[in-house]
């Protein structure tokens, strides 16, 4: 490129306010590097542990309202049903009382068949059976098990349970049969797949992508403004010489496409400090309690590629709205009146 | 238009509005200026030099009138046209010298050869041509803080001359230099006239230009108030410029 002498040199012109601005494009792009990595992974997490085979069933009304412990029978008789368990989950404290660990009361007596695909070996569904107690660890959640019959009295929570999930067997229309539910009058139940369940409760994870979407995006209008005032000042500083660009020949468009590029250059190098102050979180560990599986989830922050390119692109876009009034300005500038500013 | 002439004009005016006043830089004037002819414009401030010297290098339009250079007509045409027009054909030297800060001697006279189809090693070589003729061959990695006023200057000319524009105009060109790189400039822009034959208009205020230019047009209050014979036969008394 013929003009990348003049367009980096100019950048390294005036260090402090490119200093200054380069500081404040890369902070907002580090924040949106941050926050966008997070629902990615919590995603993924919930994402693998759905099932469209298994079938979550709850009140009609409200996530909150229980159901019947008679709805279990009901859901039991339905065809191509395998498995049925019934759950109510609790409150719980792992060591302190801020670190809250949700606790799952389960039907124990087909959880072997209803959850295969997690792979709890037989040897310990066997000791489920006898103790009745367990605490399951997977590489992303974990969840503690008790037997629902035993806590339901001990916590009184009567009749009623939180939720009833079912397992099809291969090959059934779980369509058909999510349907078949919420038109029986005498269940007053909604049902969805596991997968579709935990998509539309993740609440959680969407609020957090549009929370950090917002943030990441007031900071950059305020980055962009600051851009914006960088480049103005350059360009009246650089009056004089604008006006000897286009007395030389410079066409306006180029003069305009320069400081634009100028502008772009500085935003895109500013957003790739911002992600390399993002990358050491990176792998960094960190747990949440979710209200969907009702287990401690833990994940790494996962800054990948696809963010990195993504955050890039925002940041030329950032240069190139700071930049477009100011190069337009040099461009409309009348040659003879800039020759007489010197 | 007769190309015997580098330069046309015919019956032009121009006219600014300042504020509820209108001004008027040239009224109806004419000058018509041979080719490879150096020539000087001067006048009292606010007499339309600078003005004059504006609408010949395409920089500003007139207001009614005609404009001609190097046979072409200039006046109607638009700005991103003029713009392609000025890089081929016009040469232009500043009173302040209007170099690039941030880039060296050579970066600033290769400036006009960028919107030319030149590769990179032909740029080369019409720029280590030019900055060898302003006699600076051994300057070109140094920044314009780094040289002194005459040889910034020069470099501007360099920059000038390094597309060989049909015209050269210079504004002020001894303006701001000492008596001694003064006489340095001008000696420099004669040897351009003569050695390389470039129409070369040059508007000043020194009285020792008249002893280098073939003729002199005298502006004053927008009118065409004379036109001389420079004294270019002293020419042997300015200062070689290397």
């Amino acid at each position: 490129m013929k003009y990348t002498a003049l367009i980096l040199k100019n950048l390294i012109r005036s260090k402090r306010r490119t200093f200054l601005t380069v500081i404040s494009i890369a902070v907002s792009l580090f924040v949106f590097s941050v926050l966008v990595s997070i629902p990615t992974v919590a995603n993924e997490v919930l994402g693998a542990t759905a099932s469209s085979t298994r079938v979550a069933t709850h009140n009609k009304a409200s996530l909150v309202y229980p159901i019947p412990m008679s709805y279990k029978q009901r859901i039991q008789s339905l065809p191509h049903v395998e498995a049925v368990v019934a759950q109510s989950w609790f409150g719980g404290i792992y060591h302190e009382v801020y670190d809250q660990f949700p606790n799952l009361a389960v039907d124990p007596d087909q959880v072997g068949a209803m959850w295969p695909d997690w792979g709890i070996s037989k040897q310990a569904l066997d000791e489920w059976n006898k103790i009745r107690t367990a605490r399951l660890v997977a590489p992303n959640e974990s969840e503690v098990w008790g037997d629902i019959h035993n806590v339901q009295d001990d916590a009184q929570r009567g009749a009623y349970y939180a939720d009833v999930r079912l397992k099809l067997a291969p090959g059934a229309d779980a369509d058909a049969l999510i349907r078949r539910i919420a038109d029986d009058p005498r269940i007053n139940l909604q049902a969805e797949t596991e997968a579709e369940y935990y998509k539309d409760q993740s609440v959680v994870a969407n609020q957090m992508r549009v929370l950090g979407m917002v943030v990441a995006i007031i900071m950059a209008v305020g980055a962009i403004f600051g851009a914006m005032n960088t480049m103005y000042a350059a360009v009246s500083a650089r009056t004089t010489e604008i006006g000897t660009l286009r007395a030389l020949g410079f066409a306006p468009y180029a003069v305009m496409t320069s400081f634009l590029l100028e502008s772009i250059v500085l935003a895109v190098v500013a957003g790739a400090i911002g992600i390399i102050l993002a990358l050491p979180i990176n792998g960094l560990s960190t747990t949440f309690g979710n209200f969907v599986t009702f287990s401690s989830l833990a994940f790494s922050f996962r800054v990948t590629f696809a963010i990195v390119i993504e955050a890039l692109i925002f940041a030329a876009f950032m240069g190139m709205f700071g930049g477009w009034l100011p190069a337009r300005q040099a461009m409309r500038m009348p040659v003879v009146d800039t020759l007489r500013s010197v | 238009m007769n190309q015997k002439y580098a330069i046309e004009i015919e019956n032009v005016t121009r006219t600014y509005q300042r504020d509820e006043f209108e001004v008027r830089a040239l009224d109806n004037v004419t000058i018509k200026i041979p080719s490879a002819r150096f020539v000087a414009i001067m006048g009292p401030s606010g007499s339309g030099k600078t003005t004059m010297l504006n609408l010949i290098a395409g920089i500003d339009h007139a207001t009614s009138g005609r404009v001609a250079v190097g046979g072409e007509e200039i006046t109607e045409m638009k700005e991103r046209e003029l713009a392609a027009w000025r890089a081929r054909h016009i040469g232009l030297v500043f009173q302040f010298y209007n170099l690039i800060p941030v880039l060296t001697a050579f970066e600033n006279v290769e400036l006009p050869l960028l919107l030319t189809d030149l590769n990179k090693t032909e740029r080369r070589e019409h720029v280590e041509t030019a900055l060898k003729v302003v006699g600076l061959a051994d300057r070109m990695d140094h920044y314009p803080r780094q040289l002194s006023g005459g040889q910034e200057q020069r470099v501007a000319i360099a920059r000038a001359i390094v597309a060989d524009p049909t015209i050269i105009v210079a504004d002020e060109p001894t303006g701001d230099l000492d008596a001694k790189s003064a006489e340095e400039i001008l000696g420099l822009l004669v040897d351009l006239n003569r050695q390389f034959q470039k129409t070369i208009v040059m508007v000043t205020h020194d009285p020792r230009a008249e002893r280098c230019v073939d003729r002199v047009y005298r502006l004053d209050k927008g009118v065409l108030a004379g036109v001389e014979p420079g004294k270019s036969g002293a020419r042997g008394e300015i200062a070689a410029h290397v």
